[in-house]
């Protein structure tokens, strides 16, 4: 175990630097995780209108420039970045958490259990995905916290899939059938003898859903279903600049970039999570 | 020496969808009618070939299988149905080796993790005591108190076997199901590991249902020696009696494929061996099962099914030709 | 009778990530025409690895070096890629453990055979078919006219291992390295397996290097054994000298944890101290 670790180490670390994207990857999802949580600490102001300073173009006074009611733009970003990430990790932690709960029951019960839930998986992954979001978002009360439970609670689905593969498969397996002949509780042989196995499947898709979430934020806020004013997130401000796209066209491209920027950077530590988890498995 | 387990016109079906679409189940007939008795202390060896419904027979016996019908009588009394907390209380008495010991042990868990939890079936042990029994249990099958720290992917084929036995040993079985323990093991290591369980059956008294398909082996280790076709038992009967005066065709020819080193042991390929192929448990013979291998068939075979009888003291064999 | 094989000093490394593992460690293997050769060992022994480095298949991280390697006369490292292939596809032929490997799930045990056959003789499918049907029946399976229709699933492990067998004899070779044929399979099983290589062996003149831990198996087929421990030939000798006067200590030591089936006390079984073995294996 100790050599695998090593070893493991030592392959991950192999592709990591290898993979200059992944470098870089890391770097920028470090730079702005730091400053999502250090940003109340700095000097920026991302709701203070100024009215006689509207659109302008950057300067050193507004980095990234003003919006349509003055707001320093570089602050919106911010701010909306902040929004964004805590919605992306939020919003990942309630699928998760429901998608491997579910997985497990269907996988470790079977029977009528694995049948029930996994008909309800069917049918609510067979209905457009955006459409249902679109109708359940407009029933609730709009803000940050109702997005995030639309979005977990729609995401759920392909985790618990992979979780009930894969404990249907560990089922199977004596060390696991033994625990059930000794009479541990099930709540156990999960909690012991299964979550570790299921484990490294889980880091994978969380981290693939942080991405996930955080590109559904983007586009429902686009739409104008999202995140409402005074909040911002980088699908919204990527909203209001539309109205401004012939004469500042870089109030859409810099939280477009950021969104792409982010969302490649998460699916590429996946992988290298991967890499680390399942060193047969990838290549 | 008094009985430990009677087994009563024991089944096990399994229901399986042979079809896609198809609306209609099967049943295999893994386990079919069998009857035997085990007694204290001695070892009874379950032979036969794959999908002959071995294993599947002894784990139905510790109730790790819930039986379709019949009987399991344990030192007394009726285990068939019981559950929750008894069945708990049973299955302290019995445990259970695995063949595989790779797939036996949670490779997630440190050997002391692993034994710690069947220790802790026992009741409420501090952590010293637990230390304490897994270090002697550890010496008892030959591994070192410092392997207690170790993931199971540390160890070789043949110590991964030693931490099952020990981990079955945990909690002072009675009864130990062996199923095919050493089949996946090289010679060499069979040889450790059946002396080990020896060893352990005369100290602590053990009561084996030693499953295997290598004869030499099983009559090596077994007291009594039980021979299974396609869910049936075809012969049962002591050991040398079973090995040595094989009364069924099936257990000749079984017998007569065994390659031996000794001169007079050699697999002679220039005699006639049996022809044909183990049917499939979908597909079970009528009358005798063996019926479309056995030389000796004849008309009777093909539709009536042959019960166990005594063809003298503890020898029992299911064949119409014996009587 | 002449020399069919002769291997001197045949050393194969294995490279794992930069260090390299030595797995077979300067072995002669010779053999003569007409015969049956055993190699036995335990797992990790070498024995499988050395007869793959003669087949030049060894997996990509494995590297075999030798003095000189004659077959049948022929120097095989002066043999191109293509000539190698080529000796391997008709005079050297191999049969594994698990028949399913060697099989395409996905196709008919006929159009197996037919491959084969085509790839050897210039003759039309009609007359491949024909010959296939033959091939089966040679090597004792019934109704072969509806078996080569059916897919490897449908078969039995061991009529899977007679499948492989009859595509093995469809080039006549020389030479047939089995690699534990019989040991995923039950007993009648296995002695039927054995029954046809050994009638195989004595009609169609195909010499057999059989790789096996059985050294019952080894007694009721083998001429010569040859016995293998950690990377090295221990002892080599005829059946009778291995199996009733064997010299080294680990050949004595593995015949003795077998158990006796003579009748009367069993005494207890000698345990081999082989821990470098499964030290090496941990």
């Amino acid at each position: 175990m100790k050599n695998d670790k090593k070893r493991r180490n030592k392959m991950t670390r192999a592709a990591f630097l290898k993979d200059k994207l992944a470098i870089l990857a890391a770097i920028f999802l470090i730079f702005i995780i730091v400053i999502s949580i250090i940003a109340p600490l700095l000097p920026l102001e991302a709701t203070k209108t100024d009215v006689l300073h509207i659109l302008e173009v950057p300067s050193k006074g507004h980095w990234f420039g003003t919006d349509e009611i003055g707001r320093d733009y570089f602050a919106r970003v911010v701010y909306g970045g902040r929004v964004s990430i805590t919605v992306g990790i939020l919003a990942m932690l309630m699928s998760t958490v429901l998608g491997v709960s579910i997985g497990m029951l269907a996988g470790f019960l079977g029977g009528v259990v694995d049948f029930t839930l996994m008909r309800i998986v069917d049918v609510i992954q067979s209905i457009p995905w955006l459409i249902l979001v679109t109708v359940v978002s407009i029933f609730f009360k709009k803000g940050l916290l109702s997005i995030i439970v639309v979005i977990g609670f729609f995401s759920w689905m392909e985790i618990a899939r992979l979780v009930r593969a894969e404990v249907m498969s560990l089922k199977e397996r004596e060390y696991i059938q033994y625990a059930s002949f000794l009479g541990i509780d099930t709540v156990k042989i999960i909690l012991r003898h299964l979550m570790p196995a299921v484990m490294p499947t889980i880091i994978v898709s969380a981290t693939s859903g942080i991405a996930d979430a955080i590109m559904t934020e983007s586009a429902l806020s686009f739409l104008g279903i999202g995140i409402q004013e005074p909040l911002s997130s980088w699908g919204k401000l990527l909203q209001a600049a539309q109205s401004n796209l012939q004469n500042s066209i870089y109030m859409a491209l810099i939280p477009g970039l950021l969104i792409v920027f982010t969302i490649f950077s998460f699916n590429k530590l996946g992988n290298l999570l991967r890499i680390y988890l399942e060193p047969s498995r990838a290549s | 020496m008094s009985t430990l387990i009677e087994i009563k016109n024991l089944s096990k079906h399994f229901a399986v969808n042979r079809k896609l679409f198809g609306a209609k189940k099967e049943t295999v007939k893994a386990v079919d009618d069998i009857s035997f008795k085990i007694e204290k202390g001695e070892t009874f060896g379950l032979v036969g070939e794959s999908g002959c419904g071995k294993s599947t027979l002894g784990r139905t016996i510790i109730r790790m299988l819930e039986p379709t019908e019949g009987q399991i009588i344990y030192d007394g009394t009726d285990i068939t149905n019981i559950k929750g907390k008894e069945l708990k209380n049973i299955h302290k008495r019995m445990q259970i080796i695995f063949q595989d010991p790779y797939s036996a042990l949670d490779p997630h868990m440190t050997v002391k993790e692993i034994m710690s939890e069947n220790i802790s079936m026992l009741g409420k042990k501090t952590e010293e005591e637990q230390e304490e029994i897994i270090v002697s249990l550890l010496n008892k099958v030959g591994l070192t108190a410092s392997d207690m720290y170790k993931y199971p992917n540390e160890f070789s084929g043949g110590q991964r076997q030693r931490i099952g036995i020990a981990r079955a040993l945990a909690v002072n079985p009675e009864f130990i199901l062996c199923d095919e323990p050493i089949s996946a093991l090289d010679v060499s290591i069979q040889a450790q590991v059946v002396n080990l369980l020896s060893d352990l059956q005369n100290e602590f008294g053990l009561t084996y249902l030693f499953i295997a398909h290598d004869l030499n082996m099983v009559r090596h280790i077994s007291d009594k020696i039980g021979v299974m076709y396609l869910g049936k038992m075809v012969e049962i009967g002591d050991s040398d009696e079973v090995y040595f005066n094989p009364k069924h065709p099936y257990t000749k020819a079984l017998l007569e494929s065994v390659p031996g080193i000794e001169p007079e042991n050699i697999l002679d390929l220039d005699r006639d061996i049996i022809d044909g192929d183990i049917p499939s448990p979908l597909d079970i013979p009528r009358g005798c099962r063996f019926h479309t291998r056995c030389p000796y068939a004849t008309e009777r075979c093909k539709t009536e099914q042959p019960e166990l009888y005594d063809y003298k003291d503890n020898h029992k064999v299911a064949c119409f030709n014996c009587l | 009778m002449g020399n069919l094989i002769s291997i001197k000093n045949l050393q194969v490394d294995f490279k794992q990530d930069k260090d390299s593992v030595k797995v077979v460690n300067g072995i002669d293997i010779s053999m003569d025409k007409g015969e049956v050769l055993a190699i036995v060992g335990e797992s990790g022994s070498g024995k499988s690895v050395s007869m793959k480095a003669l087949m030049d298949i060894l997996p990509e991280n494995g590297k075999a070096y030798t003095d000189e390697m004659l077959f049948d006369g022929r120097e095989l490292k002066n043999l191109t890629t293509k000539e190698k292939r080529l000796l391997r596809g008709n005079e050297i032929a191999m049969i594994f453990q698990d028949p399913m490997t060697a099989l395409n799930p996905l196709k008919t045990v006929g159009a197996h055979l037919v491959e084969v056959i085509k790839r050897h003789h210039k003759i039309s499918t009609k007359e491949a078919k024909d010959e296939a049907i033959e091939m089966l029946k040679k090597v004792g399976i019934p109704s072969p006219e509806k078996r080569l229709k059916q897919y490897p699933h449908e078969f039995s492990g061991g009529m899977r291992q007679r499948v492989l067998i009859a595509m093995a004899l469809c080039s006549k070779p020389k030479l047939l390295i089995a690699d534990e044929p019989t040991t995923a399979l039950d007993v009648t099983i296995q002695a039927q397996i054995l029954k046809l290589l050994k009638s195989l062996h004595e009609t169609e003149g195909m010499d057999i290097i059989l790789i096996t831990h059985d050294l019952g198996v080894v007694a009721s087929i083998a001429d010569r054994i040859a016995v293998m421990n950690s990377g090295e030939i221990v002892e080599v000798g005829t059946k009778e000298e291995i199996l009733y006067s064997p010299k080294h200590a680990y050949t004595k030591a593995l015949l003795k944890a077998i158990p006796k089936c003579q009748k009367g006390e069993r005494e207890r079984l000698i345990q081999v101290d082989n821990t470098y073995v499964e030290l090496a294996r941990a």
